[in-house]
């Protein structure tokens, strides 16, 4: 029974690796999207969100069974023929390798910040994304594995979301539902990006042994972070108010500093919080390496050709490289969160677009296909 | 010349070695000749065994020479019915090696066969309670050296005609005798042919204890984590057994190998069993806040007292600096030089007559820890800190999984010493990473947390109620899943019933 690098994930596998980097992406700043856009009903934009991707998880579980095995790097040029494909395949790799960008900078930001502040950035950087890169060596099993195990971890950040309605106040929430339809609308719209990890389905789906269960596990992933996040929306609304949590880099870590512990052996009790969500976030990390080094392999690599499973870990140097180089480049968080909007807005229309892209063609394909046996 | 006959190749095998008995006899007109190495053999029951049976059956039977025996050769080893087992040989290259096995040889003069005896005579110690693994309740029967006795311990719990003992020689000058145990009907036949191959893999002239399989079969050679379960205890063993793993004895070692093991299993006594749940329970609670003070306490406290100062509260900084201000090393140097210290008491106290050893822990513990706070060289909340970590490293009941976090700890004290809660988070999170890679013959180490088995998960940091085990944890995939029907307990409804009938009447 030697270890295979890329057998099939159980459903429970399958579950953590759609689960961790979806509830650990935004975790920390996401409320500012709503806030700014909405106000006080900010954390509606969390319900709205979770009705947008629903259709995402359909489009995928749908080329889950069209395609059975093969991710969407392998099936694009398949359905949108070989130069559109390969076009398209880049901009999906790019919407992730964005987010692993943006994902990795608040984590070293949090810690050079809050712990290494006389530590060279450039250092915690390189630390970082080398020690996810060694899971991410190892293959999507190990690395589900390790998502899987931290799930104490996010049962933890909930807890720390419960402890910190202390200070809630229902005055900050209130009045309710003061905002036109179009508003709503528009800040779940530009809330989506919250859930893009999700779109990670389009490649995890070729991994699962229970083909049956891709949708529906996939949406009580939705689900859940949508609740969890809908919870700690309105909380974080009601303690700082709207206009309030818009003045924090991370909201989050603020909230949870509001919580007040009798005989604490640490002083700020946010350190609990960066620890569990930096677990997360390696965690995450490491499934996007993963995920991005072989979608890059599968691309420079002819279909079907048996080494493109091992040469990811090739890949994963080279990723590893322009990764700490693309994160070395971003001067500050300020500059990332003023172009958060517009990373939100195309990298949303990449990933809606080509899914909606690739559905239309294909059913469009299958249409003339089938009129074609009729003659 | 070369040797003829059987006598002469086997002499010319053996080269007279000092412990060699060679005996020869004569009855019936008849000779022949008793040869066996002295210890190995019982030699108070040669008599009984050998010599009475043989003249039983010369007179009985008659042969007159050495062909006429050679005509009866495939009844003559029915002769000796009242030893444990008889084979009749020609290859003298076999002769001797049963003979280095405990054998004793009867050789008829001039002929092409022998008759070997089974007769064990070689010094056994009694099973005795592992002193590495002591429980408070349950059976103190632990493994001896010898294989026979250990896989007798395991017969006697287990009374089922599906337990399969396999026999295996490995190492060229050792020939050591390995024994595969396992339940035909529970074991998956995967895992059983996994574990043959890995065994039949082994190309070794010398095989003096179970670990040096233990090293060459398992999963991951680099890794310090034990992929494979050492250990004495045959409850041990046995209940590893019920659960559709596969053990492996050596002979000459008392430490089974079970395969394959997660780590969840190796923060498990059989005790917990023997207890009830709920203090099986605590104990098992006990056991892992012990193990993650002992790996993060020492690293937790440089992070925070040298890098992160600025985390703490306030005055319990003051206090720590106050005690620490005489001290003439930095924060890391302190923690590892009371370290060092405890490993070398540690490793002392193991060599050392047991009465000596308890004294000299008291007098080194209190004396040195006295003058040692005293002459400024260390303070007194680091001696605390690492005193607690070093106690409750073993807490566990795995020695290896100790040893494991042993090495480990430095490695957490490394990241915390350089960068701090962050560096001791990151080295936590890069440990489990590689945790996280781990499988023991195809089972991962995590399990069942990953991946996640929520049945097999209520009995791991707690103890599940046995009522409530009715089904066996698919981890080790076993063939049979059912454990127990429904065991009515005082509080069944049917219990209940008639007990309310009892009460009427």
């Amino acid at each position: 029974m030697k270890i295979k690098k890329h057998k099939a994930l159980s459903p429970s596998l399958f579950f953590f690796l759609l689960l961790v980097p979806t509830s650990t992406f935004s975790f920390m700043y996401y409320p500012l999207t709503g806030a700014k856009v909405i106000g006080s009903d900010g954390y509606l934009a969390i319900p709205v969100a979770f009705l947008f991707t629903i259709p995402l998880l359909l489009i995928a579980t749908y080329f889950s069974y069209r395609y059975p095995g093969l991710t969407i790097i392998e099936y694009t040029p398949l359905v949108l023929g070989k130069f559109l494909g390969m076009v398209c395949n880049l901009l999906y790799l790019a919407v992730y390798f964005m987010l692993t960008v943006i994902l990795l900078r608040d984590a070293i930001g949090l810690a050079y910040s809050f712990l290494l502040n006389r530590t060279p950035f450039f250092f915690i950087n390189i630390l970082m994304v080398g020690a996810a890169l060694y899971l991410s060596y190892y293959g999507i099993s190990s690395t589900a594995r390790l998502a899987s195990f931290l799930l104490p971890a996010i049962v933890f950040l909930g807890l720390m979301i419960f402890l910190s309605y202390q200070n809630w106040q229902v005055i900050n929430v209130l009045p309710l539902c003061k905002q036109p339809l179009y508003t709503y609308i528009r800040g779940g719209a530009l809330s989506l990006y919250v859930f893009y990890p999700l779109g990670l389905l389009f490649q995890a789906a070729a991994f699962t042994k229970r083909r049956k269960k891709i949708f529906s596990l996939s949406l009580l992933v939705l689900a859940l972070v949508s609740g969890f996040y809908f919870l700690n929306f309105l909380g974080i609304t009601g303690v700082f108010t709207a206009e309030g949590l818009t003045r924090y880099l991370w909201p989050n870590l603020e909230f949870v500093r509001t919580i007040s512990f009798p005989f604490a052996l640490f002083d700020d009790v946010g350190l609990i919080l960066l620890v569990a969500w930096g677990v997360l976030a390696y965690s995450s990390t490491t499934i996007l390496f993963f995920f991005l080094a072989h979608g890059l392999s599968q691309l420079t690599l002819k279909p079907g050709n048996a080494q493109s499973v091992a040469s990811y870990q090739r890949i994963l140097v080279v990723l590893g490289l322009i990764t700490v180089a693309t994160i070395q480049s971003i001067p500050n968080l300020d500059f990332l969160r003023a172009r958060l909007n517009l990373f939100q807005i195309i990298s949303g229309l990449i990933l809606f677009g080509l899914s909606f892209l690739l559905l239309l063609t294909s059913l469009t394909r299958r249409y003339f296909a089938r009129g074609k046996n009729n003659e | 010349m070369p040797p003829h006959t059987l006598q002469e190749k086997l002499s010319a095998l053996l080269h007279s070695p000092w412990d060699l008995v060679r005996r020869p006899f004569t009855i019936e007109r008849l000779q022949f000749e008793l040869i066996y190495l002295k210890g190995l053999v019982k030699e108070e029951r040669l008599d009984e065994a050998i010599i009475r049976p043989l003249q039983h059956f010369l007179t009985t039977t008659g042969p007159d020479s050495a062909q006429e025996l050679l005509s009866i050769a495939h009844v003559f080893s029915s002769a000796f019915i009242t030893s444990t087992e008889t084979r009749t040989i020609e290859s003298p290259e076999e002769a001797a090696n049963l003979l280095l096995e405990g054998w004793a040889l009867l050789l008829p003069l001039d002929s092409q066969f022998l008759t070997a005896v089974y007769l064990p005579g070689w010094t056994r110690r009694k099973p005795q309670e592992p002193t590495g693994e002591k429980s408070l309740r349950g059976p103190r029967e632990g493994f001896t050296e010898d294989l026979l006795d250990n896989v007798t311990l395991i017969r006697r719990w287990i009374k089922d005609p599906n337990l399969r003992v396999e026999e295996k020689t490995i190492g060229k000058r050792t020939r050591t005798k390995v024994v595969l145990v396992f339940l035909a009907d529970l074991a998956s036949p995967t895992l059983v042919t996994e574990v043959n191959k890995r065994l039949d893999a082994i190309e070794i002239d010398a095989v003096l204890e179970s670990g040096y399989l233990e090293e060459l079969i398992t999963d991951d050679r680099l890794t310090v984590f034990p992929l494979i379960q050492a250990t004495e205890r045959s409850d041990k063993v046995t209940a590893a057994l019920l659960e559709g793993r596969v053990a492996i004895l050596v002979d000459k070692s008392p430490s089974a190998l079970v395969v394959p093991v997660t780590i969840n299993e190796l923060y498990q006594s059989p005790e917990d069993y023997y207890l009830g749940y709920w203090l099986g329970s605590l104990l098992r609670l006990i056991r892992l806040t012990g193990n993650n003070l002992a790996i993060l306490l020492p690293g937790l406290y440089v992070a925070l007292v040298q890098v992160n100062p600025e985390l703490l509260p306030t005055r319990l900084m003051i206090n720590i600096a106050g005690l620490r201000a005489n001290v003439p090393f930095p924060l890391i140097l302190e923690v590892a030089f009371i370290a060092f210290a405890l490993e070398i008491f540690f490793e002392s106290s193991i060599r050392l007559p047991q009465p000596v050893a308890s004294v000299g822990g008291v007098v080194t513990g209190i004396v040195l820890g006295y003058a040692s706070l005293q002459a400024g060289i260390v303070s007194s909340p680091t001696l605390v800190v690492m005193i607690v970590a070093t106690i409750s490293l073993y807490s566990g009941p795995n020695y290896s999984m100790s040893i494991a976090w042993r090495i480990l700890k430095y490695f957490l004290l490394l990241g915390a010493a350089l960068f701090g809660v962050f560096g001791l988070n990151l080295f936590a999170v890069l440990i489990l990473a590689h945790t996280a890679t781990l499988q023991s013959f195809g089972v991962s180490y995590l399990a069942p947390w990953a991946p996640l088995q929520p049945p097999a998960l209520a009995d791991g940091p707690l103890r599940k109620p046995l009522w409530l085990k009715k089904r066996r944890f698919s981890t080790y995939r076993p063939l049979d899943k059912k454990r127990q029907g429904n065991t009515r307990g005082e509080d069944s409804p049917a219990l209940r019933k008639e007990g309310d009938e009892d009460k009427e009447t």
